[in-house]
């Protein structure tokens, strides 16, 4: 008779785990899919998720009957939130605010921390799967690399809405709401020229080389700034859309450009890595540095003069509207989302910075 | 001797023949596309202008645009609304008018426009073309300058759930932009003189009332008609639309 083993797996063996016990299946049939998900549902609810989270998602009760929103089978109606990091507060928004609308909405939920990690996403995506969750609002980690979880998930029955981030996939998510971070960087690149003019050097630091948001944003400020001759990108590196990486990477060319005007940024967090490593090097008040995000230390560097703009993202909208698709799919049935929502965005710059505050307008 | 000097002879004139056949390399003139994706190219304005950067990262490679998404085709949906007409409804109830006959760029964003009329133009300011429209108190401003953004595509109703991913999206406006700076605004920058009959079409991102006189329009159509009434029909025509 098959037994599986009842130590306890730490998180990193659930995958391989689970691709053993689906090859068992196939030899011991039922029994061994059904041993296979008890584990995996005793995993899961030790497993990398937030800390932050641990008491909603010690609240989810498998076969309870108390939820409120709950299909014909009387299955809970749950929905995992997983994001590709929670190590920048920008997320942490887009994370938390997704959970807590689902919360209100009288929903189930529980927030997934990938790590930036595509094998760690994956593992997320299998838990939930297995553990019955209704429905997924995903954050992506990479455009390519995690669109395999998401199909995974659809033919599991399981919709995806993304929000912020894409995937390079059409017929895989149920829905993807995604910041016009093109337009939002046409605009910044113009106001890019408008203060640094149209001659100098200047630096641009990118986020992560596999996200479409790196891209997006540099494409769209390049198609404005390039348009000038006299503007020369003296050095274009990535920072991971890292505060520390972006420190270490401005400290490192600010050996070999002494000379430059300005620094873009793809996000708020490397703009004030690059803030901090221009005012360690006595430069902080000749170089503008120009973010991307809206988050709430970059609006009061704004305010302060320290950083010369960045563009408003709204977190808190593409999060609540995400939590609203999930509660009108399970609700209500709906089915005819729209694939790819753009998500406005508006430059913040010390003119208007009185309207904003931290991840979005002022309330 | 000889007979080693006619074996390399004989070798030689092997591997002559060898690379006429199979030659080791390929001289093309830079810029020669053979594959007609001008489109991918125009995606990358980073790397075509900032040669003597240091660039250390490897951009993933957009692919090929959906049908639905070719940008060749979307000039045949330029069905602009009369100008006049616009004015009119805005009057009305702005609101109504936005809903009825602009375009929203998703979630929250602004409204966009596809706009045609005709009319006299007044003057030309650097890159400003003003235009007197017939009936009306209002005029209307031709953007001559550099063409960026998404305002062409937007106003033309593009979706972004049309393309696989939104680098295919936005290099769609890229390639809008290429064409009307090219094929719209170059061939007429020079026939667009005050007193010319012009007859446009144009895309517009309209807010408050501040956006409605003048109406600043990106071209995507133009007929410009000599001097004035009284010369029209008279003197040289010359037009500009994108291509289907």
């Amino acid at each position: 008779m098959f037994r599986l083993p009842t130590v306890a797996f730490r998180s990193a063996k659930v995958a391989a785990l689970r691709t053993f016990a689906e090859r068992t299946t196939t030899i011991f049939g039922t029994f061994a899919e059904r041993t296979t998900t008890v584990v995996i549902l005793l995993l899961v609810g030790c497993n990398n998720v937030a800390t932050n989270s641990a008491d909603i998602a010690n609240k989810d009760n498998a076969g309870s009957t108390s939820s409120p929103n709950t299909n014909s089978q009387d299955k809970p109606q749950r929905v995992a939130v997983i994001i590709s990091t929670l190590n920048n507060p920008w997320f942490v928004v887009l994370g938390e605010t997704a959970r807590d609308r689902t919360l209100e909405l009288g929903l189930q939920a529980t927030l997934f921390d990938s790590q930036n990690d595509t094998a760690k996403e994956a593992e997320h995506f299998d838990n939930v799967i297995a553990a019955g969750y209704s429905a997924i609002i995903f954050n992506p980690t990479d455009a390519d690399g995690s669109i395999a979880s998401v199909k995974r998930a659809k033919a599991a029955g399981v919709p995806v809405f993304c929000i912020d981030r894409e995937i390079n996939a059409n017929d895989a998510a149920m829905a993807q709401l995604l910041s016009d971070n093109y337009s939002g960087c046409v605009e910044l690149g113009k106001y890019f020229v408008e203060k640094v003019g149209d001659k100098g050097k200047y630096i641009e630091l990118l986020g992560l080389v596999g996200d479409n948001n790196t891209w997006n944003r540099s494409k769209g400020f390049h198609s404005v700034v390039d348009r000038y001759e006299g503007l020369k990108m003296a050095a274009q590196q990535s920072a991971d859309f890292d505060r520390n990486k972006a420190l270490e990477v401005m400290e490192s060319l600010l050996q070999s450009h002494d000379d430059i005007k300005a620094v873009f940024c793809g996000n708020d967090a490397m703009a004030m890595g690059a803030y901090q490593a221009l005012l360690a090097a006595g430069k902080a008040e000749k170089v503008q540095v120009f973010g991307y995000d809206g988050s709430e230390d970059v609006i009061q560097s704004i305010s302060q003069g320290k950083i010369t703009a960045t563009v408003m993202q709204y977190p808190k909208l593409m999060a609540k509207t995400a939590a609203e698709y999930a509660h009108q799919y399970l609700t209500a049935a709906k089915r005819d989302f729209e694939q790819k929502i753009p998500v406005n965005v508006d430059l913040v710059t010390q003119a208007n910075i009185s309207d904003f505050a931290g991840y979005g307008k002022k309330e | 001797m000889s007979r080693r000097w006619r074996t390399l002879s004989g070798l030689l004139v092997a591997f002559s023949i060898l690379c006429w056949f199979l030659p080791l390399f390929h001289i093309r003139p830079l810029g020669g596309d053979e594959t007609g994706q001008d489109l991918q190219a125009t995606t990358e304005p980073a790397r075509s202008q900032q040669a003597g950067a240091t660039q250390t990262n490897a951009e993933p490679t957009s692919a090929e645009p959906t049908s639905a998404g070719a940008p060749g085709s979307l000039a045949l949906r330029a069905k602009g609304t009369d100008v006049q007409q616009l004015w009119d409804a805005f009057d009305q109830d702005a609101v109504e008018a936005r809903k009825q006959y602009g375009r929203q760029a998703g979630l929250g964003g602004a409204f966009y426009f596809c706009i045609t009329g005709q009319g006299t133009i007044q003057s030309v300011e650097g890159d400003r073309v003003m235009i007197t429209v017939d009936g009306s108190p209002r005029r209307v401003c031709l953007e001559l300058g550099v063409v960026v953004g998404n305002t062409v595509r937007e106003a033309l109703g593009v979706k972004a759930s049309d393309f696989k991913n939104s680098q295919e999206f936005n290099a769609v406006s890229t390639e809008f932009n290429r064409q009307v700076e090219q094929d719209i605004i170059a061939p007429n920058r020079d026939r667009l003189q005050p007193g010319a009959l012009v007859q446009f079409t144009g895309c517009a991102k309209l807010g408050g009332q501040s956006d409605l006189n003048p109406i600043c329009l990106v071209p995507i159509q133009l007929t410009v008609q000599g001097h004035d009434t009284s010369s029209a029909g008279t003197s040289a025509k010359a037009s500009g639309e994108l291509p289907p």
